[in-house]
């Protein structure tokens, strides 16, 4: 089983950012076209630290996450297949994040 | 036998002060945690009604992340709190966090956010109700 270990403070920011591009830099958009549909068409699992950053914001997490179902048509089921988080600083993001994919639709 | 005595009392007495001392020093850095968690709310409040309510400024991308970092600032405090208030508070400011750094799906600029709407009113004030919750939950009095 092919997995990628995804770092989002050493492999895309310290400091993420709004919802969308639009908006700002390093974006919940930016990092799901940039970094982790590319990533899952190539590994079957993600395993992704959430660690490290200064901060997220829920919309980056919402359309980071639940915006691979809603723009991009992932069944819920099979994200969540495909998702592993690390979370030592803030486990309850973890929660939030597997909500926001449940309720993407 | 009286020397006995006498180092038994001493011993008990040392432990005694270290007991008090351990006590009070225990109980400072608690009280001093809490007002800094206090504080760092304060700044998460004031933050929130720049961003969503004060109608005389445009909110603008470092104003949001002024916020989202200040509400991960209070968080690593809250890593630091012991005893069974500390996974409530966690809960409280989590969910205060969805509210106030929830941006609308269809917002595209922040010049757009209608300061002064019943939606924006109301998502900041029931993230507003959670800090103050929590700000009771951690407070030192």
């Amino acid at each position: 089983m092919k997995v990628k270990k995804i770092n989002i403070a050493k492999d895309y920011t310290k400091f993420p950012g709004p919802r969308y591009e639009e908006l700002g830099p390093f974006s919940g958009e930016d990092f799901r076209e940039q970094v982790l549909l590319p990533a899952l068409e190539e590994y079957e699992i993600l395993e992704i630290n959430l660690d490290g950053t200064a901060g997220y914001g829920s919309s980056f997490l919402d359309e980071a996450f639940a915006g691979i179902v809603r723009e991009h048509n992932f069944a819920p089921e099979k994200l969540l297949q495909a998702l592993r988080f690390i979370s030592k600083e803030e486990p309850e993001l973890v929660d939030e994040i597997l909500a926001y994919i449940k309720d993407a639709n | 036998m009286k020397t006995s005595l006498y180092i038994i009392l001493s011993l008990t007495g040392w432990l005694v002060v270290f007991l008090i001392n351990r006590h009070f020093h225990t109980k400072n850095n608690l009280n001093s945690l809490k007002n800094k968690i206090s504080e760092e709310i304060d700044i998460i409040c004031n933050l929130a009604n720049d961003f969503w309510v004060n109608e005389r400024m445009t909110s603008t991308h470092g104003d949001y992340l002024k916020l989202t970092q200040s509400f991960k600032k209070c968080r690593l405090l809250l890593s630091s709190l012991k005893g069974k208030d500390k996974e409530k508070a966690i809960h409280l400011l989590n969910e205060a966090k969805k509210h106030l750094t929830s941006t609308p799906k269809n917002m595209k600029s922040y010049a757009s956010i209608k300061k002064g709407s019943a939606f924006v009113v109301t998502k900041y004030q029931y993230g507003l109700e959670l800090l103050e919750e929590l700000r009771r939950l951690v407070s030192p009095f």
